[in-house]
């Protein structure tokens, strides 16, 4: 009968996309976990960002057709949820800077998981958003320049350009934080 | 000044990349409190589909009720006509069983319902009876009040409305597309999430419509987003 097969269409349909969903899910929750406070989204609002996040996902994932890498994908969307989040304030991140202060390049070996995690949120809270992006995308989620370039949809030589303004920032925060 | 990161900051960054991802504890609570908000959507579009169906239904049952009012004066020589085991002839299928389904037409509650569910946090409500039957045969919003834009619309919503527009724009209807991009605009006060997806869908959406506004609302959307992942697929529809 026509109306059952059209019934039971849909129903294979949202097997196959809650088998492609669950892998997308597992494969990159962390990737947009990490953007997402790249993008200034406080640790309280992380979980419910995340949740907007791949409930768009769940939704749109029939229309993704895999022309773009799925990272370029959700980090549009995080992008994009980001932005209706309140941007944390830095001034608890810069006070664990300063009580972490302490000598030489092995500090940061030592440091615990959240105080590393906490310190390098704070100095790329000191960058502008360009900036933050290009060296977050390279440095914590190790991906190409020439990736990040497409998936910014900018010039490489700007990707380029930004990593190493980036860079130098990042460096220097890091020298004020290790000089006795 | 080096170009590359020096030993203390990568130090830093390898110490503080496993502190910048979920554990796994809070991997596996989002996990459970998505598909608990998944399911609930996938409950409202359901709820939705049979919502529309029903309105057809009452709809379709209410013109047949109207042709059965305005074929009243000849009803008693069609049941002559009527075979004896034709429902029309048997009480239990006659024209009262029939009153409850343009009492729903009557009665805008059940809709709301249905609707509600669909749209957790709904802007705007039918406000008259009468608008109720009227979105099953035309665009819904075109036949809604005007509403008071609302900055935040829930974002099961947007995604309902860019869904819909989306789906209007496979199925070769750019003019529903429209006017579910441009609910979303007026729900969102142009302000929604997914505000960048909208604006796309609506240049496509003018350009298939040959609209000359096309070129200024893709100048519009150059300005707001300049870095648009979109940009390239829309250079390539309004080609």
């Amino acid at each position: 009968m026509p109306a059952v097969a059209h019934a039971l269409e849909p129903a294979v349909q949202d097997v196959a996309r809650s088998l492609v969903f669950d892998e997308v899910y597992t494969s990159h929750v962390a990737f947009v976990w990490r953007t997402l406070r790249t993008f200034g989204v406080v640790d309280a609002q992380l979980e419910d960002a995340v949740q907007d996040v791949f409930v768009v996902v769940h939704r749109r994932l029939p229309e993704w057709e895999g022309r773009a890498a799925i990272t370029t994908w959700l980090f549009a969307i995080a992008r994009r949820v980001a932005s209706s989040h309140r941007r944390r304030t830095t001034s608890d991140r810069t006070e664990l800077l300063v009580d972490d202060r302490a000598g030489g390049d092995d500090t940061f070996a030592a440091m615990s998981r959240a105080q590393a995690a906490a310190t390098v949120l704070a100095i790329l809270d000191q960058m502008d958003d360009d900036k933050r992006t290009v060296f977050a995308l390279v440095e914590l989620e190790q991906l190409s320049v020439p990736d990040v370039a497409r998936m910014l949809d900018i010039k490489l030589n700007t990707a380029y350009s930004r990593l190493r303004l980036a860079r130098q920032a990042f460096e220097l925060a890091v020298r004020a934080q290790v000089k006795p | 000044m080096t170009d590359e990161l020096g030993p203390a900051a990568r130090a830093l960054l390898d110490a503080a990349r496993p502190g910048l991802a979920p554990d796994p504890t809070t991997v596996a609570r989002m996990r459970t409190k998505l598909d608990s908000s998944i399911a609930a959507s996938a409950g409202g579009a359901i709820a939705t589909k049979l919502g529309l169906l029903a309105l057809v239904l009452a709809v379709a049952t209410g013109a047949l009720l109207y042709g059965a009012e305005g074929a009243r004066r000849d009803r008693s020589l069609a049941a002559e006509q009527v075979p004896a085991n034709e429902p029309a002839n048997d009480p239990a299928f006659g024209r009262e069983s029939l009153v409850p389904a343009p009492a729903t037409t009557r009665d805008p509650a059940p809709p709301r319902a249905i609707e509600d569910t669909a749209a957790p946090a709904p802007i705007v409500h039918a406000s008259t009876p009468a608008m109720v039957p009227a979105t099953s045969s035309t665009p819904p919003i075109t036949h809604r009040p005007p509403r008071h834009p609302v900055a935040h619309a829930d974002l099961g919503r947007e995604v309902e409305l860019i869904d819909r527009a989306m789906a209007a724009m496979r199925a070769g209807d750019a003019a529903a597309a429209l006017a579910a991009v441009r609910a979303h605009a007026s729900e969102t006060a142009g302000a929604g999430q997914l505000a960048e997806d909208a604006a796309a869908i609506e240049i496509e959406a003018l350009c298939r419509l040959h609209d000359g506004s096309a070129g200024k609302r893709l100048a519009a959307f150059d300005a707001r987003w300049p870095d648009s992942a979109q940009r390239s697929r829309l250079s390539s529809s309004c080609r």
